[in-house]
């Protein structure tokens, strides 16, 4: 999932005072998951920017917008023509699927933080979409996220006591995986070294053509 | 016939001592050519660090070449992958081979959190095991990392780091293991100030046909030993040093006796040599390493 946060609200006031706005969000996808864009964080935005004295003129509470091809199939969105700006309370991908069709600005309510899931009580980073997965070698700890200097062959020098040099509320993403792949019964995969890392396959803007 | 005098020691059995000079924070040359000085007569070698902690200083390669050509001591070039992508590290790598530079240290490098500067972006191209295997191509194969030839190729010994102390040690020893398979020709390690450290160390290497240089620091206070028990990976230090600098009527005298102690155990347990890390005693290397009745 896409992690996100919603913008300081006197940030957002600043990007809308004095126009007509519309509002979608991220209703069934990963900022409604998340409580950043589903239909109760959408409503309250409504209702503190109107507070405010911004003249929301379209909320949509419905639907998802990162695969968009056009407006249509967005419920009462006639109304959004009435708009002089879009919010979006969606990833940035969201925003850009958006402001790709509208005629109009579309901007973003939300900040894109991270591709990650919910871990104990917060939400966590995962995967940094490296474009090579290791997670078969590596226990299903990835080490490109969750190593922040993304080692691939064991601990640095800076674990202690199984934490991490960078953050010691963190466990060493390394001490992790070795505990792992111990449980499984899969030492030797960590024994082979695995070459450095084809940054190539990272280099942005990345795209592919998609097996239909 | 060895690389630098600093293998050929090693390869000669004879007990090899490596020193660390730290480079300063400021255009100071004279620091440098200081350091050395006071370390040349008692150690084979010395290192010179890669802003430790991320913090900057002079590049590492300066103090390299001026200890060698002005002080007449070989030089432990540490080389870091914090700072410098695979690119950077080949070019530096030819650079010190033109400069004679003959030993290399090959290590991941600390967070840049960690330093003075932490806004800055972590390279981190590498890992240690990576930048062996690229050294290796280098000085063994004459290429560079993409295969392409090199008109002369490095000529260097490879060095790498262990933390003997840490918990659980078998991730450490495994990156040790491919560290050499990698291509290491010698370890120097992290402070160690436990002799059951160092006898752990003997036995979970035991395996391994690789030079171990224990790292030594001197104790220079109860204040430094509390700060690298709680901040250093692996370090304990024993109750009874901390008693012994507490009591201590000159804590200078405990302090070297406590060092030469170490330094003694090191060479007893059969360690090839050691790693002596001054920490600002540069003046007292000598008198430590002669009451440790090394020489
Ligand atoms: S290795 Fe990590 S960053 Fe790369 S694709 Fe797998 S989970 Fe994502
Ligand atoms: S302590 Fe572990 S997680 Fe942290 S940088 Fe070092 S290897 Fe990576």
């Amino acid at each position: 999932m896409i992690v996100t946060s919603e913008k300081p609200f006197d940030n957002i006031l600043e990007m809308v005072q004095g126009k007509k706005v519309g509002i979608l969000g991220c209703v069934g996808g990963c900022a409604s998951l998340y409580n950043t864009g589903g239909k109760e964080q959408v409503e309250s935005l409504s209702s503190r920017l109107s507070g405010a004295g911004v003249d929301v003129v379209f909320a949509s509470t419905q639907g998802r917008h990162c695969t968009l091809t056009d407006f249509t199939g967005i419920k009462g969105s006639e109304t959004l023509g009435e708009s002089d700006v879009i919010l979006i309370m969606a990833c940035g991908v969201g925003v850009q699927s958006v402001a790709g069709l509208a005629e109009i600005p579309v901007y973003p309510a939300l900040d894109t933080k991270f591709a990650g899931m919910r871990f104990d009580s917060e939400l966590a980073e995962r995967c940094l979409a490296c474009g090579d997965c290791v997670l078969h070698l590596t226990g299903g700890i990835c080490p490109i996220t969750r190593c922040p200097k993304s080692l691939l062959n064991g601990p640095c020098g800076g674990v202690y006591a199984g934490k991490c040099e960078v953050d010691r509320t963190n466990d060493c993403a390394w001490i992790l995986i070795y505990k792992r792949l111990k449980e499984l019964g899969q030492l030797d995969k960590n024994k082979t070294i695995k070459p450095a890392k084809d940054f190539k396959v990272m280099a942005h803007p990345r795209k592919f053509t998609e097996a239909l | 016939m060895a690389v630098s005098k600093f293998m050929e020691s090693i390869s000669s059995k004879e007990f090899t001592i490596s020193g660390e000079v730290d480079p300063p924070k400021g255009a100071n040359r004279a620091t440098i050519v200081h350091q050395a000085e006071l370390l040349k007569p008692h150690v084979v070698a010395a290192n010179v660090t890669d802003n430790p902690l991320g913090i900057v200083i002079m590049n590492t390669l300066v103090p390299c070449h001026i200890m060698q050509n002005e002080v007449g001591l070989e030089a432990v070039y540490q080389v870091t992958c914090r700072d410098r992508n695979r690119i950077a590290i080949q070019s530096d790598i030819l650079g010190a081979a033109a400069l004679g530079i003959h030993n290399v240290l090959a290590l991941t490098g600390d967070h840049p959190s960690l330093g003075d500067h932490p806004q800055a972006k972590p390279v981190f191209d590498l890992g240690s095991v990576e930048l062996v295997d690229l050294l290796r191509t280098m000085v063994h194969d004459g290429t560079d990392y993409a295969a392409n030839k090199l008109d002369i190729a490095p000529e260097m010994a490879i060095g790498v780091a262990l933390s003997p102390g840490v918990d659980p040690v078998e991730p450490e020893i495994m990156k040790l293991e491919k560290k050499i398979e990698a291509g290491a020709d010698f370890a120097q390690t992290q402070c160690v100030y436990d002799t059951k450290v160092l006898e752990k160390m003997l036995d979970a290497t035991s395996h391994l046909d690789l030079p171990i240089l224990p790292g030594i620091a001197p104790l220079k206070s109860v204040g430094m030993a509390k700060f690298m028990a709680a901040n250093v990976p692996g370090v304990t230090v024993p109750k009874e040093m901390i008693d012994t600098l507490k009591n201590a009527k000159d804590v200078k005298d405990a302090t070297i006796e406590i060092t030469a102690g170490l330094l003694h155990d090191i060479k007893e347990l059969g360690f090839p040599g050691v790693h002596i890390m001054p920490v600002g005693m540069d003046a007292y290397v000598g008198e430590i390493i002669s009451r440790a009745g090394i020489r």
